[in-house]
């Protein structure tokens, strides 16, 4: 399942992040990707807001298609 | 010694920069404000020995592996200057986040201490992180700092000059399988453990919080842009129309209206100078320069409001409810950084579109950004709403509507025009809102104040000076009667003619328009100046002396004109900057001026239409250039189809 | 006469003395909108 499928609430464990190798990385040193935790705390507007770590992040709905979650 | 200060985006760089070296640069809490490298000396405060300590505040990054272009100059800074010292700033609201660089900054060989920031956040979350074992795993100190109320500060500085005397080179700690090709998860492994043992959380950082409920009202789907423009509606009516234009009325009308004209006057005439020194000396730089620092209250007003909106965390949240919006232009949310940085000044935000991965995303938005009214453009706004607007207090806030859906309008036909395609993606940190500093407000509103003094004292000083000198005298260097025959009006006539379209008749408002090419307050002040030689009336003052050339519909008009069409000669170089390319900075001056002129044009034209039943001037030039204009731009949409469609692209 | 020259001199060197700020502002292509405002940026260093 990618994050973009997710319910608002939820913690996830992250499978694997998709997409470009620079953005890959990006979210990398954010602390995104495989086996880190992820808890989607709302979608406004179109984007979606999550929790990594201890911050929050706004993410576009192609970054979020990109983040494969553990069903 | 030089000390540079590095860490995330947020982690609080520029606060502390701010505090240890007396400066005022623009922090704010979201990604790309600070794009450049900036250096200055530390504050005595912190240097009772007196050593030559420069500090350099450096753009925030993540990692060492660049994603956006002004991470890619920490890391040059710092790989090719090499500091004597690096504080490395940690987001105490975000440990584990932040040392993900630490443990790549350590490998470098360059002493670094640790600054724990945030340390009252840390502490009102209840969440205790022990300074002592996070020294011990990385191999360096560590002082914990609040860099809002400059605690640990002197503590955190004196140990970093110790440091920096020892010239010990750093040792990085070690960790299993910091050589295998999988580094970077080994990195986040040996971090992930170090904050394990160091850090003890006391609140679940997923639970919804108050900043999140707030998020959902601000950023919402439907409300969100609403809020947006109701707050900024508030903000700039405030300044222009409100306390700010209260106050500015005041010092236009009276202080540099009546008083200082007539004391200035009066000594001159009592030590017997000559009438046309006088009159240079008055009229020319005191009555230019007066036109303009009248609206140094307004100016302070704003930046005063801006700032405390900056600060509480509001316009990441812009970011998110514009991103829908820009993302079909092409654009995404991270464009609209630039743009509000620019409301304060275009160079800025043209520089801050290096957050921008897109190479045409970013050329996109260097050509959109000089569109919000900058600073500069204030005192046009509200000199033309105060003479032709009295009772609307509609106007001055339009100008900024009106750049808003002129950004939209110029970025669709941007998107059809040039054929490329948008890849980007869009993230950005949302950090936890908080209580706007006064303080830092205060400052930046001081800042702002000095340089539009400054501003004005130099350029437009000098300018006004050459404006005088041009309207007072014909080519053979002789002082005119008649000002329309002076060298001013000769060189306005040239360019009078293609502004005929839009309705302005008059040598003088060609020659106001493009001394505003210098810097927009000149447009102000050259007609301060022409006008006080020939009119008894204020200039200031509803149906001041400008109402002889406007009637209010083309003095709206006059104002988008100035605003829309291309920005100052500073702004078009950092644009060539920005641009990289000669042939792109073209492209965009010329579509600046398209948009203003033409959209000058619809104004005067459709509103005298409306307003007073009857064409205006220029009627029929005006629809002779609509109907090439649009015959032009459907071609090249055309051509730029046909272009899409051989290489597969989606408009 | 004497007069004149004096504060014909005067207001020449302001005048001089901020022509010669604004002209070294605009060569190192530094705006005068605050201490946001960086000096000049070597350009062309990103493509």
């Amino acid at each position: 399942m990618v994050l973009s499928k997710a319910n608002i609430g939820q913690t996830f464990q992250v499978k694997s992040v998709e997409g470009k190798e620079n953005v890959k990385k990006f979210l990398f040193t954010l602390g995104c990707f495989e086996g880190e935790e992820i808890t989607l705390i709302s979608i406004l507007a179109g984007n979606y807001i999550v929790n990594i770590k201890d911050s929050r992040y706004a993410l576009d709905e192609n970054m979020a298609k990109a983040i494969v979650m553990e069903a | 010694m030089k000390i540079a200060l590095t860490g995330n985006p947020n982690s609080g760089k520029t606060t502390l920069f701010n505090a240890i070296t007396g400066k005022a640069e623009v922090a704010g809490n979201w990604p790309g404000v600070t794009v450049e490298k900036k250096e200055a000396d530390l504050k005595k405060k912190y240097n009772p020995k007196g050593i030559n300590v420069r500090v350099v505040d450096l753009p925030g990054t993540y990692s060492f592996s660049p994603y956006t272009g002004e991470e890619a100059i920490t890391r040059d800074f710092i790989l090719g200057e090499e500091p004597d010292v690096i504080i490395n700033i940690v987001d105490g609201a975000n440990v584990s986040r932040s040392l993900f660089f630490t443990t790549q900054l350590l490998e470098l060989g360059i002493p670094i201490i640790i600054a724990l920031n945030k340390s009252d956040i840390l502490s009102k979350r209840g969440d205790v992180v022990d300074k002592n074992a996070l020294s011990k795993a990385l191999n360096c100190k560590v002082v914990a700092t609040t860099a809002t109320s400059e605690d640990g500060l002197i503590n955190l500085i004196s140990e970093a000059v110790k440091l920096g005397k020892e010239k010990k080179p750093q040792i990085a700690p070690d960790f299993a399988g910091k050589d295998s090709e999988d580094s970077d998860r080994a990195r986040q492994r040996f971090v992930d453990g170090i904050v394990e043992k160091c850090q003890v959380k006391k609140r679940d950082s997923s639970k919804i919080t108050f900043s999140d409920k707030v998020d959902r009202v601000v950023a919402h789907k439907w409300l969100g842009l609403p809020i947006f423009f109701a707050i900024m509606w508030a903000v700039f009516s405030f300044s222009i129309e409100g306390l700010g234009g209260y106050l500015s009325g005041y010092f236009n009308d009276v202080v540099f209206g009546e008083i200082v004209p007539s004391v200035a006057n009066g000594f001159l005439e009592g030590m017997g100078v000559n009438p046309l020194l006088q009159a240079l000396i008055v009229d020319g730089a005191i009555g230019g320069v007066g036109a303009v620092v009248g609206f140094l209250p307004l100016i302070m007003v704003l930046f005063f409001c801006l700032s405390l909106l900056e600060d509480c965390g509001y316009m990441a949240r812009v970011a998110v409810v514009m991103d829908r919006f820009f993302k079909k232009i092409g654009l995404s949310g991270k464009s609209i950084i630039p743009m509000i940085v620019g409301s304060g000044c275009a160079i800025p935000g043209v520089m801050a579109t290096r957050t921008i991965e897109d190479v045409n995303e970013r050329r996109m938005t260097t050509i959109l950004t000089p569109f919000v009214p900058c600073g500069a453009k204030l005192p046009i706004i509200a000199l033309f709403a105060a003479v032709f607007f009295p009772e609307k207090n509609w106007v001055g806030p339009s100008m900024y509507v009106i750049a808003i859906t002129m950004i939209v309008i110029g970025g669709l036909l941007l998107k059809k025009i040039f054929v490329w395609e948008n890849t980007s993606q869009f993230i950005i940190e949302l950090p936890e809102y908080k209580i706007p500093s006064l303080k830092y407000a205060f400052l930046q509103m001081i800042d702002k104040a000095k340089s539009f003094i400054y501003k004005a004292t130099t350029i437009i000083l000098v300018c006004n000076t050459l404006v005088w000198f041009a309207q007072a005298y014909s080519w053979t260097l002789s002082p005119v009667e008649d000002q329309s025959l002076s060298i001013l009006a000769s060189i306005g006539s040239v360019i009078a003619p293609i502004l005929i379209p839009l309705g302005f008749v008059g040598w003088q408002l060609s020659a106001a328009a493009l001394t505003g090419f210098i810097a927009k307050e000149n447009v102000v002040a050259t007609f301060a100046v022409i006008l006080v030689a020939t009119s008894e009336e204020s200039l200031h003052l509803p149906g001041g002396a400008l109402a002889q050339f406007f009637t209010p519909v083309t003095a709206f008009a006059y104002l988008v004109f100035n605003l829309f069409t291309p920005p100052c000669f500073a702004a078009i170089g950092a644009m060539n900057s920005e641009m990289g390319s000669k042939k792109w900075l073209f492209r965009g001056l010329a579509f600046q001026f398209g948009v203003g002129y033409i959209l000058a044009m619809i104004v005067t034209q459709v509103g005298t239409l409306i307003a007073y039943k009857t064409p205006a001037v220029g009627f029929v030039p005006a629809i002779v250039i609509a109907v090439a204009m649009a015959i032009y731009i459907t071609t090249v949409i055309r051509k730029a189809e046909s272009e899409r469609h051989k290489i597969g692209v989606e408009a | 006469m004497l007069v004149n020259i004096i504060a014909g001199l005067i207001f020449g060197g302001i005048l001089i003395f901020v022509s010669k700020k604004a002209w070294d502002d605009i060569r190192k292509n530094k705006c005068s909108c605050g201490s946001s405002c960086p000096g000049k940026k070597k350009s062309g260093k990103r493509q």
